[in-house]
């Protein structure tokens, strides 16, 4: 294909989105709008197609969101892609990048006022070079987290290849260190999660790996047994994930074979972890695309078994693995243990495993209504999250297939993967009712859409999310909500002052208890907002709030005020 | 057909599909949908091999037949494209097929089959729903119906549904299943442990059943027990015996590629796989003259001579010239002592090839001489 009809491709599915969104019907009020462009977040993931259907092209990236620079306000992260194929130029490429583009990560700071709350104009900038990151692989996921306990947000990096961790060096530049901690993975990593496995204070490090994969051995699989399209991966294609234990002063230690996770193989694509048995300490769950998922049970000396299948959470409730992209962990039920949902394959349904207060989980998919309208869509970042601040978590997830959809091949799209997302709202009985239809035009955009990052960028009190597209640009859904509800945020730090990833927080109102867990994993190849941030629907007064640490310590914060944020140290 | 039958079926199918053509000179006009025919030059030369004659033979059908028989037409392309994934072409041909034998179970079925794949589930149950209309006793349906509601979250539909199912067939392991699944659902593990466990008994290979039996254990407290049927746990689904979509599976190769296989297995002596690829082949091509002939002599090896009868008679009827006919027929009569029949038929097949000498020595058997 010439350069030119590349071009023309490109600007028709450029055109695609605003017609799709204009088609839809106008909602009361659009919930979420899409705010990239107009606060300067432009960036469009590139990956590299060229018409050979790479298996890597078409998985996707993910996005971070951070404060990089502690100023208290969430900064953006994403992850870039580049050609694929030996000897393929971007004269190859089926979708070229607009020229100038530069293939690499990008770091855009949020200038928001410092202690500007909530943010009155919301305006990034890229800072990717003043930053000092290049980050030029082929890009996957991303992880954030404080690694050195300097109070500064460092970044794992994930690649189809070489691993990058970049350490803040606390002035506004990174610098990478990888070698010296001793992280890389050159294999296809694709979500990693920073997890303090033995609560010494220091995070350390869970990378998941997806599968063996060498695009010069790539094949070409049909679509209806006609039209060429992606193949999934290989049976038994799946690799093992590595565990590096944080020693401090930047290292680490490979203990991946000695703490038992090489025991299992999968095909990694979402991470999330929690203390999911209450027995004090972490666990692991690894959601693998198309095999049973993992559960690393912590057994509290550098040692995980894994118990996914007796816990019921290894496959979904008929005892069929399924595709598992995207996941998160919460306590979506209010019952005061850790939940699970993640996000699976078209002619699959997404899946919600409910703790019996033990590390026991039973596949409610169906009851909860969960199952019927996710049948249809491929999907990739999710999480728990309050939207509308009413005081029960629901959930939003991104779609985007994976083969090629028929009936847009035949519509002769030009790029024929593209689903719209969806929108679910807790009915505060842990049903859920699919609201995406009445949510806002955002919601008409039909995209490939891998990575959500959550987290409330504007500092208003509910909570926005970055949408990574696969070969498309970033959306910035922005929570336009009222502010009817009542809400109160945290931002938990443990004795070295950083982020206490794994800490539970107990918000107390009236005489129910709303638990969080402090988490910037889960989802599918992002980091989050570490930062709980809790509704409390029509109640303003004053809560209490217990947090228990991963080290045990435990303090309880009274009258805490709402509708604005707290730091509370141990 | 009953109006109730008819305008739900209409109602179905009009739904389902979009403009119509109108092409029946006999009874009542039709109306027709247009089929999006897949390009054959599109696929691989297998699949071409598959689609294109069934395309060519249809679309000679098609320009002579109508009524009954153009339906049956559309419903054996239908067949040919469902098997080869082409699922719009494949819906729209079971839509004229549907419409134009409209007291056929077949192509309701077929349709929810695939709307039930491509997650058009409220139009699947509806369909299910006309074919048990059409067909009371086919089991399939039901079951499909049953299980499809347990999706959908309608519980006590799903358990209407399949105990009416297993009532008339308690060896249905999939209904047993569904069952279980209802009973685990409302936390009656003790019930759901019987289900699951009597359905594995019919049906040991459904490796899935001893996941869903584990955590029936476990939550019973038996955990060595729900360690061990975890530990076997595996992805194949109880089977749904279903002799409509085995027709179906079977149209994914031409008639003569299960006749080589089937005469390979007659090579081997194995009498039971012959047949099972003879019957596939002849649900491809019914009327597969080489398939009629050998589904007879393995039907006879086999002493079953009362089936055997019935592919002779339609080798005979749709191939008159094939002396295979009457003499396998005379054969037949030879062994239940009928003489007289057994001496006309073998004349039959003389009159027909004077040189076959099986015939010939039949005969001298028959006359003592």
């Amino acid at each position: 294909m010439n350069r030119s009809r590349s071009k023309a491709l490109t600007a028709r599915i450029s055109a695609l989105a605003p017609l799709a969104a204009a088609l839809l019907p106008a909602a009361a009020a659009d919930l979420f709008v899409d705010d990239a462009a107009k606060t300067g977040l432009g960036f469009t993931h590139f990956n590299g197609m060229s018409g050979e259907h790479y298996f890597t092209e078409m998985m996707g990236a993910g996005g971070a969101v951070f404060d990089y620079d502690n100023d208290g306000d969430l900064d953006v992260y994403l992850i870039q892609g580049r050609m694929q194929g030996q000897g393929k130029t971007l004269a190859d490429a089926l979708f070229p990048p607009a020229d100038g583009a530069v293939l690499s990560d990008r770091l855009f700071r949020n200038d928001c006022p410092a202690g500007e709350r909530p943010c009155t104009e919301l305006r990034f900038t890229d800072v990717t070079d003043a930053s000092r990151i290049v980050a030029d692989g082929y890009g996957m996921g991303v992880a954030a987290a404080d690694i050195d306990n300097d109070g500064n947000v460092d970044l794992y990096v994930m690649n189809f290849g070489d691993n990058q961790l970049w350490r803040n060096r606390g002035d506004g530049t990174f610098e990478d260190i990888t070698e010296q901690a001793g992280v890389n993975d050159p294999r296809w990593s694709v979500s990693a999660s920073f997890v303090d496995i033995n609560a010494d204070g220091l995070l350390d490090l869970y990378v998941g790996n997806y599968v063996k994969h060498d695009n010069a051995k790539q094949r070409v699989c049909k679509l209806a047994q006609r039209f060429d399209d992606y193949c999934g991966p290989l049976r038994g294609a799946g690799d093992t994930d590595r565990l590096f234990l944080n020693l401090g002063k930047g290292q680490f230690r490979d203990i991946s074979k000695s703490s038992g996770i090489t025991s299992a193989w999968g095909g990694a694509l979402g991470i999330s972890t929690a203390d999911f048995d209450g027995d004090g300490d972490l666990d692991i769950y690894v959601a693998n695309d198309g095999v049973a998922n993992q559960f690393w049970i912590n057994q509290g000396d550098l040692t995980f078994v894994d118990d996914a299948l007796l816990a019921g959470v290894s496959v979904n409730k008929d005892g069929m693995a399924e595709a598992s992209m995207g996941v998160d962990a919460g306590d979506f039920d209010g019952d005061g243990d850790i939940d699970l949902f993640m996000t699976h394959l078209r002619q699959e349904t997404n899946t919600l495993y409910v703790n019996d207060g033990q590390g026991w989980f039973e596949d409610r998919s169906i009851a909860m209504g969960l199952a019927a309208d996710s049948y249809n869509f491929t999907g990739f970042g999710t999480a728990w999250f309050d939207y509308d601040n009413d005081g029960a978590l629901d959930l939003f997830s991104v779609n985007g297939a994976v083969r090629k959809i028929e009936a847009l091949l035949l519509a002769d799209d030009p790029y024929p993967l593209h689903q719209t997302n969806q929108l679910f709202h807790n009915l505060g009985d842990g049903r859920f009712e699919e609201v995406t239809a009445t949510s806002g035009a955002v919601f008409a955009l039909s995209e490939v859409s891998r990575g959500a990052a959550f987290g409330d960028l504007d500092n208003d009190g509910d909570t926005d999310i970055v949408v990574t597209n696969n070969n498309g640009p970033v959306r910035l859904m922005r929570n336009t909500h009222d502010g009817a509800a009542h809400w109160i945020g945290l931002r938990i730090l443990d004795g070295n002052g950083r982020d206490a990833l794994g800490a539970t927080v107990t918000v107390r109102v009236d005489k129910t208890a709303r638990v969080r867990t402090v988490r910037s994993d889960g989802s599918y190849a992002s980091a989050n907002d570490p930062r709980v941030l809790v509704g409390l629907g029509q109640r303003d007064a004053p809560v209490d709030v217990e947090v228990l640490w991963v080290d045990g310590k435990r303090r309880t914060f009274p009258d805490l005020t709402a509708d604005r944020y707290h730091e509370l140290t141990p | 057909m009953t109006l109730r039958r008819a305008s739900l079926l209409t109602a179905l199918l009009l739904t389902a599909c979009g403009e119509t053509t109108p092409p029946s000179p006999a009874g009542p006009p039709v109306e027709l949908v247009s089929v999006p025919h897949p390009d054959v030059a599109d696929f691989k030369a297998d699949v071409q091999a598959a689609i294109g004659p069934a395309r060519a033979a249809f679309e000679q059908q098609s320009a002579v037949k109508d009524g009954a028989a153009l339906g049956e037409a559309f419903g054996k392309l239908g067949l040919v494209y469902q098997a080869h994934e082409q699922q719009e072409a494949a819906a729209a041909c079971f839509i004229n097929a549907a419409s134009l034998l409209p007291d056929d179970h077949r192509w309701p079925y077929h349709l929810a089959v695939l709307r039930e794949e491509t997650g058009e589930f409220t139009d699947a149950l509806a369909l299910y729903e006309a074919t048990l209309q059409l067909d009371p006793t086919y089991s399939p349906a039901a079951t499909r119906q049953g299980l499809l509601q347990i999706q959908l979250g309608d519980a006590d539909t799903a358990r209407a549904t399949l105990q009416s199912v297993v009532d008339t067939d308690r060896q249905n392991a999939a209904a047993l299943a569904g069952l279980g699944d209802l009973a685990r659902d409302r936390g009656d593990h003790e019930r759901a442990r019987a289900l699951y466990t009597e359905s594995l008994t019919l049906d040991p290979a459904a490796s899935q059943i001893r996941y869903r039996l584990g955590l029936v254990y476990r939550a019973l407290g038996q955990i060595d027990e729900a360690r061990a049927a975890l530990a076997g746990r595996g992805e194949r689904i109880p089977r749904i015996r279903d002799p409509l979509l085995t027709i179906m599976q079977a149209h994914k190769h031409p008639a003569s590629h299960y006749i080589d296989q089937a005469n390979a297995a007659i090579g081997q002596n194995d009498l039971r796989r012959s047949a099972q690829l003879l019957s596939y082949a002849l649900a491809v091509e019914p009327e597969h003259e080489e398939g009629l002939v050998a589904m007879g002599e393995v039907l006879l090896a086999a002493r079953q001579d009362d089936a055997a009868r019935g592919q002779f008679e339609t080798l005979s009827q749709a191939y008159p010239e094939n002396v295979y006919g009457p003499y396998y027929l005379g054969l037949i009569a030879m062994r239940s002592g009928d003489r007289d029949k057994a001496i006309r038929l073998m004349d039959e097949a003389l009159a027909i090839d004077p040189e076959f000498d099986r015939a010939n020595k039949a005969l001298s058997r028959l006359r003592g001489n």
